[in-house]
């Protein structure tokens, strides 16, 4: 997928790069292909790295909104990273509520995260 | 035949600028020692160099033409003369008002002159009056605008430097920084306070950003949109934002308005907010050995 750089970082937790090519609005087989991906990985937290986007137009929040509900669905946390400033800026101006996605500054911040247990007493990853 | 009284009134006041000359130059000069001489404005040198001046370019202006054309370089050569002139009293602060009656006064000069000749008709006299009218107007819009536009420098860096002094963004710690917010939030200053936050952010990869509205007097829908707004941007740059410092009417009209801060970090006073910092950095401040007081 050039369209959708994925970058498996151990301990369950995957790095994601949306390339140049995403089209946002077009993105239901990227997602399904993602999706399996993730769970091959057995994926516990996806991380989006948006370093590379200039701005976060609705159309843009809709496709993050998207991939937010299927890590939802799988089960994983998502976290945007590297941010801009104009993106945010512009993205701050959309929002209503929180985003549907946690965010840190890096990714190296990110992977430190505590991971939720999936089950009581279980190993953490 | 309006050309040809035009190219005779043109060519009379070459004539009395011609014969009466010194006496015109010394009327000016007394005048221009009066306005801006007693009060240190213009040395008695400077005031003798602009008579001259003003006198050679208004010759120019009458022989360049048999009547007076202002998209000619000789008129623009004489505003701009005029535009230099009150630009150069205004930065020794000279009051616009007495550049103005300098200029009607050069007016009256040349009527004043022009009296006395009697050959002059009425038409030639009212034609003449027009005339000077419309040069000595257009120099003084001239001066006016100059003026308007140095005032409207002024008070545009004044305004730049009031919004760079009323939001510092200082890094208070290794990855904290602290925006005492004083004053009223609206879009623009939002604009900019966000521009200038965030790229701090990413620039000093801060981790916790601490707004203070302790200076915040008043607030309504729009302003707490706004803050909402910023605290959700330093959000989405991966750093905490921690709102410190609402006073009880803030609180109150918070409340009127339903505004909900619920999700957001929030703390009574900045040194509330500077601690919790700590904490999310895994910060432990304590008083150093040997001081009185608990470990905080």
């Amino acid at each position: 997928m050039d369209r959708l750089h994925v970058t498996p970082l151990g301990e369950a937790q995957i790095l994601l790069e949306p390339g140049e090519a995403l089209d946002p609005s077009d993105s239901d087989e990227d997602m399904a292909q993602l999706y399996a991906q993730l769970q091959d990985h057995g994926a516990r937290r996806l991380i989006c790295d948006l370093g590379g986007l200039p701005v976060v137009d609705p159309v843009y929040y809709g496709w993050l909104e998207r991939l937010a509900t299927l890590c939802g669905v799988a089960g994983m946390e998502m976290v945007v990273v590297n941010m801009r400033p104009a993106a945010a800026y512009a993205l701050a101006r959309q929002l209503d509520g929180p985003p549907a996605f946690a965010c840190e500054r890096s990714v190296e911040r990110a992977r430190r995260r505590p991971l939720e247990q999936p089950e009581e007493g279980a190993a953490g990853g | 035949m309006p050309g040809e009284s035009e190219v005779s009134l043109n060519e009379l006041l070459i004539e009395q600028l011609n014969v009466n000359m010194a006496n015109i130059s010394s009327i000016i000069e007394k005048e221009g020692q009066q306005l801006f001489g007693q009060s240190n404005l213009l040395s008695n040198e400077e005031i003798t160099e602009y008579t001259l001046e003003f006198l050679e370019l208004f010759v120019k202006l009458l022989q360049a033409d048999s009547r007076i054309d202002r998209r000619r370089k000789e008129f623009k050569a004489l505003r701009e003369f005029f535009t230099n002139f009150s630009q150069q009293l205004q930065l020794r602060g000279g009051d616009l008002s007495e550049f103005v009656r300098y200029v009607q006064f050069l007016q009256r000069v040349f009527l004043e002159n022009l009296q006395e000749d009697q050959r002059l008709t009425f038409q030639q006299s009212r034609e003449l009056l027009l005339q000077l009218a419309s040069v000595f107007n257009d120099i003084t819009l001239d001066v006016f605008n100059v003026y308007l536009e140095e005032k409207e420098r002024t008070i545009t860096a004044q305004q730049e430097e009031l919004r760079e002094t009323s939001t510092p963004i200082t890094e208070i710690w290794d990855g904290v920084l602290t925006l005492p917010i004083i004053g009223t939030l609206d879009s623009s200053r939002t604009m900019t306070v966000m521009e200038k936050l965030l790229a701090r952010i990413e620039a000093d990869r801060a981790k916790v950003v601490v707004m203070d509205v302790t200076g915040v007097t008043a607030i309504d829908s729009q302003i707490s949109h706004h803050l909402i707004q910023m605290m959700r941007a330093i959000g989405l740059m991966g750093a905490d934002a921690i709102l410190t410092g609402i006073r009880p009417e803030i609180a109150r009209a918070m409340t009127n308005l339903e505004i909900d801060l619920g999700g957001m970090i929030t703390r009574s006073t900045l040194s509330e907010g500077l601690k919790e910092a700590f904490r999310r950095l895994g910060i432990h401040v304590s008083p150093a050995r040997g001081d009185a007081g608990e470990t905080r």
